[in-house]
């Protein structure tokens, strides 16, 4: 096993250095709780499922925007460099806040159903497919990632692949209200939404959770036309 | 100070507190939400498998009703759960379920459109609603947006330090921001306690890094909340080796079967009168792959022998469609690719049935204005065993229930012995703890300390238990619980400090993890997961009872006293998995 060469960004553009020991199926994770619990209990992270399906701890790993419970150090050279994501406001060391991004996100888009009826307590009918296309559009787990890494989401007003999924999972759900749907349509045909991608393709090199964003956003912005094209006849 | 008010306050922001919260802000009243961290991260986030609910809505489910569904819970309880409260949820989950449908929740579907379910251990009809294999993720997502559009504010990483209560009455709670490090002060005329398990307790655990019990071990620390059956705790069969990750029972539930080193199916030999003996109860498979490890079937590792779990037979659109969670997690984690090889799995800690002792609607024994929900409480649903799909079950119905509840106090309006002498009190209490803390007076390391405890729980209070161990455990961690109080920290700062995190919580930690062991040194019997070897068999005579375990701050012991367990409709019987022990 090799002797691990650690920088760990400490704010202000300074880093720690800490040499560490490698052992068998080490996670970048697991390297960050053997320096914090050994060698330096200042170190700041965040981190959650350890397992990829919350998004608390992705970090740049070398330059790339990758989750820390993913990375095995096997897959690394020695030198080892550790930073915050970019774009979004630095708490301390490597844990940044999201959150707040996020909830805006959602708050803007309004992510949640506008019923247009009343809720009956008998089951509801829903073809296969439909919900197969709405689970896989909700796999997202808010990492930040696909933000972080997209030129356009990080220097434009372009809601980034995570916000398109958003407004598309509620756009596509026959529960939601005729009017919020045309509201996410609007907002997907504009600058912020579909039309601000520049087609850079890092939402999808990145994603931990493997979902094909470049393919997805393509599609979207075919149907997105086809509906506003459609509109335009019934008017 | 920052003190903040409300109608009502949640701590936790999982599913059984967003459920509770949204059922209160629906009422008109103001509420707000403490969590660790955002409220997505929640540990609710990582259910697998499924929501148990008799939907009997498809051919395969045509037949099924409540009272299937609660037979199947006591049966896995091994009796030990409150037969009123399994009754009530069992009753109230086909509606729970269709209402987050209704909210916009991705169920899976079956070709005519209909919410689909699977078969999970335990349960002797598919009864499992799920969306593939991450239930958990779909549910709180859809239930966070129901948050967000009743624009409940939440007031993330915050971390529960104390309950402030005055003649018996709950009043408000101190915690600590993480960020900027202060202490803020949350009052309420009711408090929900949300806090989720305490599988951080032990080594090898499938939960998230923030099941530390906080909520839990706060409770204990008054002295007047008992922690219900805190012997009760659940190991998984199939957990990733290494890693400890879950893998669902949802594979088992859609036809996966467990190996041996020779590619043979054992399950048949421990539970020889089951029709599907790989989908036995959580601890009958457990305890049965344990014991084939023992007698040398095991596939040895550099991580210790492990057996294998096959689900490449469900083929390739199968696992990539309803069980895609678990492909891309054996892909990761393991370098496994489980549609052409097997998945090495070993039994992990997974759930604490116990937890802070509450009544028929969610009211904590001991003091009152307050409630708690989910895995933090012990409502007892699941008694010595937790059937698969019935945690995301109770997260739900507690929330609704509790939520309930505290709307009707909130509309009494009766007075509250609110103090703000009291407030000032514990403000100061512990605002003095933080200052002996960074003070540095101790000379114990935090991590190591926290190691100890986890290392004694799982060498000694495992799945296995015999007496001589068990004592052992108590004296180690009595001696644990002193060093808890003399940390010396190697950072001070009160802001972004993890170590001043976990030395804080510490102390709770290892009070709860002292009950675990003292009640299974107590209970000379075997019940659910509770096993003894020197006493294996269920002893309804002298043990059909509930552990209650309190912890008064000049003792050095928990104080164990019993109450007995409700029986309704399911008198004491044979559990049907055919058990050889």
């Amino acid at each position: 096993m090799r002797e691990l060469k650690v920088k760990i960004a400490r704010g202000n553009k300074n880093f720690s250095e800490f040499s560490v020991q490698e052992k068998p199926r080490m996670s970048v994770l697991l390297l960050l709780d053997e320096i914090l619990e050994t060698q330096d209990s200042s170190i700041y992270y965040e981190s959650v499922c350890r397992s990829s399906i919350c998004g608390s701890c992705a970090v740049k790993i070398n330059g790339q925007p990758k989750l820390a419970c993913k990375t095995q150090t096997s897959s690394l050279p020695e030198n080892i460099t550790l930073e915050p994501l970019d774009f979004f406001p630095l708490i301390k060391d490597l844990a940044t806040d999201k959150s707040r991004f996020f909830l805006e996100l959602n708050r803007k888009l309004e992510t949640w159903i506008h019923p247009s009826k009343p809720f009956s307590g008998k089951d509801e009918i829903m073809p296969e497919e439909v919900s197969a296309k709405l689970y896989e559009r909700e796999r997202c787990i808010e990492c930040g990632i696909c933000v972080s890494a997209c030129p356009a989401a990080s220097f434009t007003n372009f809601m980034s692949a995570s916000g398109t999924q958003k407004a598309l999972r509620f756009l596509d759900d026959p529960r939601n209200s005729k009017e919020a749907q045309e509201k996410l349509i609007a907002v997907l045909a504009s600058d912020e939404g579909l039309w601000g991608c520049h087609g850079v393709g890092a939402c999808e090199n990145f994603c931990p959770k493997e979902i094909p964003l470049t393919r997805q956003l393509a599609e979207s912005r075919r149907e997105i036309i086809k509906l506003i094209l459609r509109d335009w006849f019934k008017k | 100070m920052d003190a903040y008010f409300s109608d009502a306050l949640i701590i936790g922001a999982g599913l059984a507190g967003e459920r509770a919260a949204i059922e209160i802000a629906s009422e008109g009243f103001s509420v707000n939400i403490i969590s660790l961290v955002p409220p997505r991260q929640s540990h609710s986030n990582a259910a697998q498998g499924g929501v148990q609910a008799s939907l009997n809505n498809t051919k395969e489910t045509a037949d099924d009703n409540w009272r299937i569904h609660f037979d199947d819970t006591v049966k896995g309880s091994d009796w030990g759960a409150d037969q009123r409260v399994v009754e009530k949820i069992c009753k109230l989950a086909p509606e729970l379920v269709r209402q987050f449908d209704y909210w916009g929740a991705a169920f899976s579907r079956t070709k005519e459109g209909k919410i689909n379910q699977r078969a999970f251990g335990g349960a002797s009809k598919p009864r499992c609603a799920f969306a593939s294999d991450e239930t958990g993720h779909i549910l709180l997502n859809i239930l966070d947006s129901q948050v967000m559009a009743l624009k409940i504010p939440i007031f993330i990483r915050r971390q529960l330090l104390s309950l402030i209560y005055t003649n018996e009455e709950v009043i408000g709670v101190t915690a600590l921001n993480l960020v900027k490090g202060t202490i803020e002060v949350f009052t309420a005329k009711v408090i929900i306690l949300a806090t989720g398990g305490a599988g951080r307790l032990y080594e090898e655990t499938t939960n998230s890094r923030i099941s530390f019990g906080d909520g839990c071990a706060v409770a204990l620390e008054t002295g007047l909340v008992p922690v219900g059956n805190p012997e009760a705790i659940q190991f998984h069969p199939t957990c990733l080796v290494p890693t400890s990750i879950l893998v669902t029972e949802g594979c088992r539930g859609d036809g996966g079967v467990l190996l041996d080193k020779n590619g043979r199916e054992f399950m048949g030999d421990y539970c020889p009168t089951m029709k599907n003996p790989n989908l036995a109860s959580r601890d009958v498979v457990s305890r049965s792959m344990m014991r084939h490890i023992k007698k040398n079937f095991g596939v040895e590792s550099p991580y210790g022998p492990h057996l294998w779990l096959d689900i490449k037979r469900l083929g390739k659109e199968h696992i990539k469609t309803k069980l895609s969670g678990v492909d891309l997690l054996c892909r990761d984690y393991v370098n496994v690719n489980p549609i052409k090889e097997y998945i090495p799995v070993r039994p992990s800690q997974h759930y604490t049935m116990f937890g802070i002792k509450t009544g028929e609607s969610c009211e904590v024994y001991g003091l009152a204005r307050l409630f708690a929900v989910g895995e933090c409480a012990c409502w007892d649903v699941h008694g010595f065993n937790r059937l698969g799909g019935n945690s995301l079950l109770e997260t739900i119905a507690a929330g609704y229930t509790a939520g309930q509840e505290a709307g009707k106090y909130l509309y009494m309006e009766n007075t509250q012995n609110f103090s703000d002498l009291k407030i000032a009190e514990e403000y100061q209490k512990q605002t003095k703890r933080l200052e002996e803390l960074t003070k540095n007076r101790g000379k114990e390391n935090v991590f190591g300390v926290y190691r100890e405890i986890q290392k004694t729980l799982t060498e000694k209070v495992g799945i296995f238990r015999k007496e001589n161990e068990l004592k052992e455990a108590v004296a180690k961690l009595a001696i644990l619980c002193g060093k808890t109080q003399r940390i010396k920290l190697g950072y001070r700062e009160t802001a972004a400090n993890l170590e001043l995190q976990l030395a804080l919580r510490l102390p709770g930690m290892a009070k709860l993890a002292l009950c675990t062991a003292q009640a299974a040194l107590l209970r000379k019997e075997s019940r659910g997961s509770h096993y003894r070897e020197d006493y294996p068999d269920r002893d309804d005579k002298n043990w059909l009872k509930r552990t209650l375990a309190y912890f008064p701050e000049e003792n050095d012991l928990p104080r164990i006293e019993y109450e007995p367990v409700e029986i309704t409709l399911l008198p004491p019987g044979d559990r049907g998995y055919g058990e050889k022990k």
